[in-house]
């Protein structure tokens, strides 16, 4: 399985749903089995990612914060 | 703001048999500046998780008029969602006031301003990701006759059907909304 990123998102300072609209546009771009990588500063994306991937049937493998930003990491499987 | 990540799910796998995608029904009311954001941002965000998604404008129907949709406006007249115009001072714009001319173009420039300073897309861009994400518009005919507009003055990719059809496509969805 690749672990390398193959796209970055940086949503900083995008609002509702903007952080999760990229991140479609980006796993669209990217080859099945590629990861992308979302940055975003919304403190609801936790949920809302976790819908996201629940519903696109993408996989969620990785998520961290740091004082300012989350971090997500979604695997394209379909 | 310190990102606190206590309450992030965890990690998760996908189900091997991915289910059928939802399908979502949206009724746009309402061709206001404030009332066109809700259906619109639910109608991205849907379509964004992989949703059907088809949108019918009745009295909404300015959100699909070429020249009216950039110029969408706010009404402060009886308008129980309008926050008051400073933010620090909660004192909000009494309905006679509000019913003032130049009063709504004001409120317009109000709360395009706050929208832009809270980084929110405007409504043509909400309309461009819609049709990039292959949601269904639909203006009913009826209105289009009440309202006075004809079928060129729309935006293009917008079909043309009414209540069955809404019904029809309602009946088969996961959710319905009237916003």
């Amino acid at each position: 399985m690749d672990t390398q990123v193959a796209s970055q998102v940086d949503a900083r300072g995008l609002v509702c749903p903007m952080p999760t609209i990229r991140l479609g546009q980006a796993i669209r771009k990217v080859e099945i089995g590629e990861l992308v990588e979302v940055w975003t500063d919304d403190p609801g994306s936790k949920e809302n990612m976790a819908a996201w991937c629940k519903n696109t049937g993408h996989e969620l493998v990785a998520n961290s914060a740091d004082e300012t930003t989350f971090k997500y990491t979604v695997r394209r499987k379909r | 703001m310190k990102a606190d990540f206590a309450a992030v799910p965890d990690v998760q796998g996908v189900p091997e048999e991915f289910p059928q995608p939802k399908r979502l029904a949206l009724i746009v009311s309402k061709g206001t500046l404030d009332q066109a954001y809700p259906p619109l941002v639910m109608a991205t965000t849907a379509a964004s998780m992989g949703w059907e998604v088809a949108i019918f404008t009745f009295y909404g129907l300015d959100i699909v008029h070429k020249d009216r949709m950039p110029k969408l406006s706010v009404s402060p007249v009886g308008n129980p969602a309008m926050p008051p115009p400073m933010k620090k001072v909660p004192v909000h714009i009494p309905t006679l006031v509000g019913a003032l001319p130049g009063m709504k173009s004001a409120a317009t420039k109000m709360m395009k301003n706050w929208m832009e300073k809270a980084n929110l897309a405007s409504i043509p861009e909400l309309l461009e990701i819609a049709n990039e994400l292959g949601i269904r518009m639909y203006a009913c005919n009826t209105t289009l006759n009440v309202m006075g507009v004809s079928k060129e003055d729309l935006i293009d990719g917008v079909e043309f059907a009414g209540a069955p059809a809404f019904l029809d496509f309602a009946g088969e969805s996961d959710v319905q909304l009237f916003i």
